[in-house]
């Protein structure tokens, strides 16, 4: 790998730590890997509780690590994909508007050694909260579920670090091709509902990587990867990296 | 031997011509001037020589080799508004910058040190710059740009954000710099050009108006004047009167008398013979040098008539 790119690595890691990026990433993590077992095995009791308050009977099935699973994807996916955005929205354009990217480019870099920098920090950092959520989700589970399948539950969640993932790089490909963070949240939510609104066409939308993520029920309850969304997950990264990065190296700065 | 040429720089934006057709030529071992208002185009033609902005026509070669991104080692660069990572600091900064320039890490800890104590930010090395002054961050942007030993280094207002004693303090650094490497500054603060500055080029709406020797400069386009203070105003527009009168130019200025230092010594005899004979309250007569500021003021008036 280049130098710069390994000294700029260094930097993206220290700032997401010094700037509680990295830390608020790993704590909704973890929030949800904790939260989703727990929600699913005391839904009963809530559910119960809340009836009794209302003289109603509400009633439940039988509750499995299925009903926790289907928790923390819905949930995860949602909340920890708005997450991302903001947390990673100013990651390029911030730079732009503080002028502390003047600072980089007068230095014998490449914006694209920059823009790989973020990206393979965003990896890195994405894949540390997503581990720490799936060891919460996996230890509460295992102790609430016994027959929780955590082998498959361990490759499930590769199909869902992809799907982060391209929630991140789309959100660094705007945040280096606008001027402000917000722009490139706007850009990136965009994605992501265009992203799943394609996923309901037929055929096509197997392609879509907003699937990558939803598979992972299916693949822990022991159905075929589906590797069409992750297909899709691809190829959408590396059209908006290169977007971003043809547009990127023409950028100068204007004030 | 000229270590930066620029030349026929144009840059347009859209219909806005930031620089028309820049040609100039910098020796090595210089302190280079660079004056003009705001939006003149100095901070354009910077960021060109910097390879922040490409221009759109013409060359720019730092030691006779076009700049890009792999010849930057060869230049420093200050920033007019130097904005760093807030969460770093001084010393941190500083490693970031010599390790981007390519610097060893045995040697870049000792010329971090010995970077930080001339720039005299010792002190705050461990501290986070989201912290400094504005005038500590420009004295950390100076050791940035010089950190690495660059031929070339750019400073772009270096010393607009310090107070008098730091700008005395920089300013002496910059001139001390020189010994090792060629200085290309902008500056609004023309007394501070003309102090360091063995060359200057005034820019004008994009265009290069002057570019000379700060010696030559000020010998050839600037001439020293004569003030004559009064106590009162009108006692200054009587003797200027007076002066008309007798076929000699002059302007008044908050009860002062202007004229051009030939003038006064071709007239001198009239002059005092004027003063004697007069009721007015002369508080003094003083001959004033000429300055980079009457050249400068001198170029801007020209370019507006």
């Amino acid at each position: 790998m280049n130098i710069d790119i390994i000294i700029l690595l260094s930097k993206e890691w220290k700032e997401s730590i010094r700037t509680s990026r990295l830390l608020i990433w790993v704590v909704v993590c973890m929030f949800f890997g904790i939260l989703s077992p727990l929600t699913a095995y005391f839904l009963p009791d809530i559910l119960t509780y809340v009836g009794a308050t209302q003289n109603v009977l509400i009633s439940v099935g039988n509750i499995t690590y299925n009903d926790a699973l289907e928790q923390y994807i819905k949930n995860f996916t949602q909340i920890g994909t708005l997450v991302i955005i903001i947390i990673h929205m100013g990651r390029v354009s911030s730079e732009k508007m503080d002028g502390t990217i003047q600072f980089l480019f007068s230095r014998p870099i490449s914006r694209f050694s920059l823009l790989t920098a973020k990206i393979g920090a965003l990896k890195i950092e994405v894949c540390i909260g997503q581990v720490m959520a799936m060891i919460c989700m996996a230890l509460y589970s295992i102790y609430l579920f016994p027959d929780f399948p955590i082998g498959k539950f361990v490759i499930a969640n590769i199909f869902l670090y992809i799907y982060f993932l391209t929630i991140g790089v789309i959100t660094i490909s705007f945040s280096a091709l606008v001027k402000r963070p917000v722009l490139a949240a706007v850009g990136a939510i965009a994605v992501w509902l265009g992203g799943s609104i394609f996923g309901v066409v037929d055929s096509l939308g197997d392609y879509s990587f907003t699937k990558a993520g939803e598979q992972v029920v299916q693949i822990v309850e022991g159905f075929p990867v589906q590797w069409k969304p992750s297909i899709g997950a691809i190829v959408l990264m590396v059209c908006m990296v290169t977007i971003a990065w043809l547009r990127f190296s023409r950028w100068e700065p204007s004030n | 031997m000229a270590i930066i040429n620029i030349s026929h720089v144009s840059k347009q934006y859209g219909k806005i011509h930031a620089l028309k057709d820049v040609s100039l030529q910098v020796e090595k071992g210089t302190v280079f001037g660079f004056l003009g208002p705001n939006g003149a185009g100095k901070t354009t033609l910077i960021r060109v020589l910097t390879g922040l902005i490409t221009p759109s026509s013409g060359n720019c070669f730092i030691d006779s080799e076009p700049i890009t991104t792999s010849n930057k080692q060869k230049i420093g660069y200050l920033a007019q508004q130097p904005t760093y990572y807030p969460w770093m600091t001084a010393r941190e900064l500083l490693y970031l910058s010599g390790r981007l320039y390519g610097m060893e890490k045995q040697n870049l800890n000792k010329n971090i040190t010995r970077m930080l104590e001339i720039c005299g930010i010792t002190d705050a090395a461990e501290r986070r710059i989201g912290g400094f002054s504005g005038g500590m961050k420009q004295r950390l942007g100076i050791a940035q740009a010089i950190l690495h030993n660059p031929q070339v280094v750019f400073l772009d207002e270096p010393v607009s954000a310090l107070d008098p004693q730091g700008r005395k303090e920089v300013l002496q650094l910059i001139k001390s710099l020189s010994e090792q490497t060629t200085i290309f500054m902008s500056s609004h603060i023309l007394d501070d050009v003309q102090r360091v500055c063995d060359e200057v080029a005034i820019i004008r709406d994009g265009t290069i108006r002057i570019h000379e020797k700060t010696k030559t400069l000020l010998q050839t386009h600037a001439q020293s004047v004569v003030e004559c203070e009064f106590n009162q105003n009108q006692d200054a527009v009587g003797f200027k009167n007076e002066l008309q009168l007798h076929n000699i130019h002059a302007s008044v200025s908050h009860s002062k008398v202007i004229m051009n230092n030939s003038t006064y010594e071709l007239h001198q005899k009239q002059i005092f013979s004027i003063l004697a004979k007069s009721q007015w309250e002369l508080l003094r007569l003083e001959h004033q040098e000429a300055t980079l500021e009457d050249v400068f003021m001198l170029h801007m008036q020209g370019g507006k008539s």
